[in-house]
């Protein structure tokens, strides 16, 4: 196998860059080893501190958007065509940046390994929004993690940040984005840079065996993507790879050949029709709890979406990506399930639509073939579904469930027609719950619904791990059904009321 | 805001550098060419003997350099803190936990040390292994005999008692999670010296450590360090180990060497807060008085004695709590067993008796029925009472701190809004839980409590200020160059605080127990004393030249950046005008200067004397909502009331505080951390696993009251040290979940809640208080 040489050409704190990167370096790495910039700093390697949290800016459907991206699992390869600022181009020569003229003001800094990350967090929020909630705030900085302050100090800075702009609305543009800011949009729209890096290929006569990615291929249609997953005997596909990079930096996972599919448009349309939500697999998680059209439909999108991972990691990996890595406690997988999702593969042979729940076969295992990538997620539309999501974790955010689960039915005059649930944590994979009979069709009192959530709990073979005990994650069970029809009943009183 | 402006307002000296990302680690500026990286090999297995170790293929991998091993080590192989030989740094024969370090890979990039790392293999002959402080007990694995404190008669007591209660409190191990891993550099010098730059709180310890492992003099070795990114006691004397590994790497090769821990092995291979497990009698009278208590404290200590001792001693010292208990017999036991060395953390010791002894509260008062507040009350110490180690308590004014607790807390309606809550919600209970602090501060090893401090001045004026403490984020070089400032009586802008360096100041304590600004502050206060007599007299002389005034160097004053005799008002001359006069003419402008502190004494045999300096007080309410059916607690309401002494600086105090909270508050509630009970294996060693709070589990209703106090017992400046002490007001949320729970039976079960309260310890326990409801 050959090796790859990869060019990028992308802005960096307003200077262009153009030069190569090693197959799969990481954004993080490429800061510390290729620009010396040390102000970006490792925490986890794993997208769960926030310490390296950068802001990367670029072109979207007409709009130029700044995402907060956890750099230590970001391949540097993906900033092609983008502008990357990081802490070092927040403040200018002679004077600090608002954003950190507030944290130190409000003492919001205390070792200070964590503030670099918090201001870019901080920086991409105010760069999209004047004047954030307070929920808003929270979103933004709840993948940082701060062991110094009890994030107090840091809470009076965002909030003397947005009392600033309050004051002053006009001076958002000069008080947040750095004075090249929009010099760099404007060349970016211009050169319009947003093809794919330039990749050859190099005879290497001795590879260095411990770097953990050999080569790293962007192909930029499906065509170009089928006919090389038939030519490489070793390939593993990347879409947002927050998931995937966490076992490379841990040295679990060594690759061969990695499969970047963000360039193929293809994949990034969601449509919302009447009777069928459709979005792609390279759709990020954020880009589609945005979708307002879709969240009319199903707001249950947003409560998961915000309570899967934090910000940076939404911003990044995509929902396919949680299908396709077939977690048994994927929150997205929980949600998709009640719903009754269906997954498009396609591959050399063809496409196919398979049902989600036929989707899963066992742990961390797939219907997916070799050479076959999921395409799309199609959801059918059903207005009179009553969704309800639950989720039990050791912490509130940013945190992976113990059990997971959601509830749709289909609820009228006191009385359901039809409803499944869905449930993660309790078996290999997410799992659906079909056999309801006996709630349909009748009022609902607190005996039926107690012994339809005794009769589930015992229904699986739940496991002991770090996450919760058999015991617990099997109440666990129970108490979430409960859950859900106590939701269930409050939203009809209010729709009478 | 302009940059220049913020010196003259600090309330963090080096809050520009870190919040532009331009402040330096260790590593970020190391730039050698023939840099070699450094990476341990560990033991996979709890506890056995190495009957080979296969280097090979690492070797083979490009790049690695040399593989190091127990016997390439040129002195003594001994990093222990009590006894250097007690603990290994590389193990030659026998592992003892997993994770223990074998050996070294030496690789010209990370990624390859790393790698070879991972392909050295090692054989074992696995020994049985002791995981718990049960297992410890059973097998009287102990570090030494067990230490002993005793005061009045206990057996008599519990014979005049109304009521005894008995029973077992467990407590867990938490991580440090200082967001900046593990990490050192060694340099060679020009003259066979070695500097090493030690993410440390100790430099002493790191070049003690690091002599004993070369077989050299401690002169040659010389520790730097300018900042660390966050400690809370992992990096005590944790630094010690990574550190000697670089200078070991560095004296074998001649090469400058770095090591940098990943998350995932710091998490896995470091000790940390001591797990304790506590059985305890205690007998009241039937006001729920305390007349008696009877406890043994064990702490599972894992496999190397490390701080074992002095912390469960300091467990000891404080499982009095803010109470006076005249009879007790309190026993402390270091446990051995096969776990990393569990280490220094934030109050040492201090939070698990704390835990103890409001257990204990709690019960009583649900015992009798009494409201929380009046056990407290009338158990608290007055003043001058005496501590079951014989020290009298001075200025411990818990019964007022707790007044205006309650006050600014509206404590009676909060009471009467959480039991409206409870009877409406049939799945969302809420509870209030206290915590009182009464904290002693200084280190119980007295000869620690010793600082020292260098001070510069240059003929310009500006300032250079060592002292042997560390800056880790706790705002110890604003304070100290605050108190310079203050006796020099010049703008803070002309000091600047200088690297932690032990070729300046040598045999230093580490920064720790909460010292660091009575300890290091004292000494820059007496070092820039001796500096304010030099130039007082260089003053005298000077308005003598100018103006004839007969030379009276007592009645010159520094203030406001200016100098003046008192009795020639109008002519104020600058600081820097004086400075370049004191070199012309030949007055010295440098000062070293030593500080003990005083009146401490502590004999740990007798189990008798006086430890602290002073003691560090106030109490702290939380308000929790629990959903009984998932376990989710979210706070509702924090309310901290905290007697400050002279605050040297209020915003660091005030960040001290609100982030002991939130740390305590993740130790009692969702930071789990298992080990496997066959294997030791640690379960939770990624931060995927492992949970600290985070951003949004900061309530709406926040509450600090810091304010400030006089005394007669406190340091420099009438100053308190806060670095610990707020820790233990995260505990109050432990007791306001389990009086949260005890709700769902309008208290007519006692919950038996176990820490952390965890959603799945909460679940389980509301299942086990509905199932004794019904029977």
């Amino acid at each position: 196998m050959k090796d790859s040489i990869i060019t990028i050409d992308y802005f960096l704190n307003g200077k262009k860059q153009e030069h190569t990167v090693s197959p799969g370096i990481t954004l993080l790495d490429m800061l510390h080893q290729k620009h010396k910039s040390f102000g970006t700093k490792k925490g986890c390697k794993e997208g769960d501190c926030g310490a390296c949290t950068v802001a990367i800016g670029g072109w979207v459907n007409g709009s130029f958007i700044y995402q907060a991206i956890a750099s230590c699992i970001y391949p540097a390869i993906k900033l092609h065509g983008k502008h990357l600022i990081t802490i070092e181009g927040l403040a200018e020569v002679s004077s600090l940046h608002l954003i950190q003229e507030k944290i130190v003001n409000n003492h919001g800094v205390q070792c200070g390994y964590c503030t670099p990350g918090i201001s870019m967090s901080l920086f991409c929020l105010f760069a999209m929004k004047a004047l954030p909630s307070e929920r808003e705030i929270s979103l933004a900085l709840e993948g940082n993690i701060c062991r110094c302050t009890g994030y107090e100090g840091i809470r009076e800075a965002g909030r003397a940040i947005v009392e600033k702009l309050q004051n002053n609305p006009e001076d958002w543009e000069s008080e947040i984005l750095p004075s090249f800011a929009k010099d760099v949009e404007e060349k970016l729209h211009d050169l319009s840079l947003a093809h794919s890096p330039k990749i050859m290929f190099q005879q290497v006569v001795s590879k260095n065996e411990s770097a953990p990615i050999a080569n790293y291929h962007v192909p930029e249609t499906l065509e170009d993507l089928f006919s090389l997953l038939k030519d490489l005997d070793n390939s593993t596909i990347i879409a947002g790879g927050t998931d995937l990079y966490v076992g490379i930096n841990a040295g679990r996972t060594k690759i061969e050949n990695l499969v970047d599919i963000s360039l193929i448009e293809d994949l990034t349309m969601i449509e919302i029709g009447k009777d069928l939500i459709r979005f792609g697999s390279q759709v990020s998680i954020s880009s589609l709890i945005e979708n307002t059209e879709l969240l009319s439909i199903y707001p249950a999108f947003r409560t998961v979406g915000y309570q899967v991972a934090s910000l940076q990691i939404r911003n990044a990996a995509t929902i396919a990506g949680n299908i396709a890595n077939a977690s048994p406690i994927g929150d997205f997988s929980v949600l998709l399930l009640a719903l009754k999702a269906s997954v498009e593969i396609k591959g050399v042979e063809g496409r196919r639509l398979i049902s989600l729940s036929d989707f899963f076969i066992n742990y961390k295992e797939t219907a997916l073939k070799k050479g076959e990538i999921i395409t799309a997620v199609e959801i059918p539309v059903n207005l009179n579904l009553k969704v309800h999501f639950e989720k039990s974790s050791k912490r509130n955010a940013v945190d992976i469930a113990s059990v997971n689960s959601c509830f749709a039915a289909d609820f009228k005059n006191g009385e359901i027609l039809s409803c499944r649930f869905a449930f993660g944590g309790i078996a290999p994979t997410p799992v659906s719950i079909y056999d309801t009979d006996e709630l349909l069709g009748k009022t609902l009192n607190d005996q039926i619904i107690l012994a339809f959530a005794n009769r589930i709990k015992e229904k699986f073979p739940v496991i002991s791990d770090i996450r919760g005990s058999k015991e617990f994650r099997t109440l666990l069970i129970r108490n979430h059904i409960i859950k859900h029809f106590n939701h269930l009943m409050k939203m009809t009183e209010e729709a009478i009321r | 805001m302009k940059i220049q402006n913020i010196s003259d307002n600090p309330s963090h000296l080096c809050a520009v550098e870190l919040v532009t990302g331009s402040a330096k680690y260790i590593g970020d500026n190391l730039n050698f060419a023939d840099m070699l990286y450094v990476y341990p090999f560990v033991s996979s297995i709890a506890h056995g003997t190495i009957t080979d170790i296969n280097i090979t293929k690492a070797l083979a991998v490009e790049d690695v350099s040399q593989i190091l091993l127990a016997r390439d080590i040129p002195g003594n192989n001994g990093i222990g803190v009590i006894r250097r030989d007690e603990e290994p740094l590389l193990a030659d024969d026998e592992v003892s936990y997993i994770g223990q370090p074998i050996g070294l890979v030496l690789a010209k990039t990370q990624e390859a040390a790393q790698y070879g790392a991972r392909l050295v293999e090692v054989s074992y002959t696995s020994l049985p292994a002791i995981i718990t402080i049960d297992e410890a007990l059973e097998s009287k694995s102990f570090y030494q005999e067990p230490l002993e404190i005793h005061s009045g008669d206990v057996l008599a007591a519990f014979k005049e008692a109304a009521f005894f209660l008995e029973g077992t409190f467990e407590s867990g191990a938490q991580e440090h999670l200082y967001l900046e891993t593990n990490r050192a550099a060694g340099v060679p010098g020009n003259d066979g010296g070695i500097t090493i730059y030690s993410a440390t709180q100790g430099v002493t310890d790191v070049q003690d450590v690091a002599a004993n492992i070369l077989g050299v003099t401690s002169n040659l070795i010389e520790v730097d360090l300018t900042r660390v990114g966050g400690a809370f006691g992992g990096k005590e004397r944790g630094g010690s180990m990574w550190a000697a590994m670089v200078a070991l790497g560095c004296h074998l090769t001649g090469l400058p060497c770095y090591l940098a821990l990943e998350r995932q092995d710091d998490l896995a291979w470091t000790g940390k807060r001591h797990p304790f497990k506590t059985n305890y009698r205690v007998a009241c009278t039937d006001k729920g008085r305390i007349i008696g208590l009877d406890v043994e404290l064990n702490a599972n200590g894992g496999a190397f004695e490390d701080f074992t001792i002095p912390i469960v001693e300091r467990a000891m010292l404080g499982v009095d709590g803010p109470y006076y208990i005249e009879n007790t017999r309190i026993i402390g036991r270091g446990c051995k067993t096969n776990l990393p060395a569990n280490t220094a953390f934030r109050g040492f010791g201090a939070p698990q008796a704390s835990f103890v002894i409001e257990s204990i509260i709690d019960r009583i008062a649900y015992k009798t029925g009494f409201d929380l507040t009046e056990i407290q009350r009338i158990n608290f110490y007055t003043e001058g009472q005496i501590t079951p180690y014989g020290q009298r308590v001075y200025e411990a004014f818990n019964d007022s701190i707790l007044e205006r607790l309650l006050k600014k807390s509206s404590y009676r309606e909060l009471q009467v809004k959480v039991a409206e809550f409870n009877k409406k919600y049939e799945y969302r209970k809420r509870g209030i839980g206290l915590l009182p602090v009464k904290y002693g501060i200084a280190f119980t090893a007295t000869f620690l409590n010793q600082g020292n401090a260098l001070i510069w001045v240059y003929t310009d004026g500006s300032i250079s200020l060592s002292h042997g403490g560390v800056e880790m984020g706790q705002g110890l070089f604003t304070k100290v160059a605050k108190v310079v400032a203050k006796t020099l009586g010049v703008n803070i802008s002309r000091i600047r605080c200088e690297s932690t360096n032990t070729k300046r100041i040598g045999s230093v304590a580490s920064t720790a127990a909460s010292s660091g600004s009575d300890i290091n502050g004292y000494a820059a206060h007496l070092a820039a004393l001796k500096i304010k007599g030099e130039m007082q007299k260089a003053g005298a002389q000077f308005l003598f030249e100018q103006y004839g005034l007969t030379p009276w160097p007592e009645n010159i004053e520094f203030a406001e950046d200016l100098w003046w005799d008192t009795r020639l008002m109008d002519k104020k001359e600058s600081f820097s005008v004086l400075a370049g006069f004191c070199y012309f003419n030949r007055f010295n402008l440098g000062a070293q200067a030593h500080y003990a502190t005083p009146g401490l004494n502590y004999d740990k045999e007798a189990g008798k004397g006086t430890p602290f300096s002073y003691f560090s007080i106030g109490e702290s309410l939380v308000e929790v909502e629990v959903d009984i059916l998932t376990g989710k607690t979210t706070l509702q309401k924090v309310c901290i009331v905290h007697e400050g002494g002279e605050i040297l600086d209020y915003k660091i105090d005030r960040g001290q505080i609100s982030g002991g909270f939130m740390q305590g508050f993740g130790f009692c509630t969702m930071e789990d951390l298992q080990n496997d009970l066959k294997t030791g294996r640690q379960l939770a060693s990624t931060l995927s696993t492992y949970k600290v709070p985070v951003y949004s589990d900061l309530p709406e209703d926040f509450e600090i009251d810091l304010y400030p106090s006089r005394n007669e017992h406190s340091s420099i400046f009438g100053s308190k040290g806060i670095g610990e002490p707020p820790i233990l007001y995260g505990l109050a949320a432990f007791f306001a979940i389990k009086h949260a729970l005890e709700s769902i039976g309008d208290r007519k079960i006692e919950s038996v809640l176990q820490n952390p309260a965890t959603p799945e310890s909460i679940v389980l326990e509301v299942e086990r208080i509905k199932k004794e409801l019904i029977l």
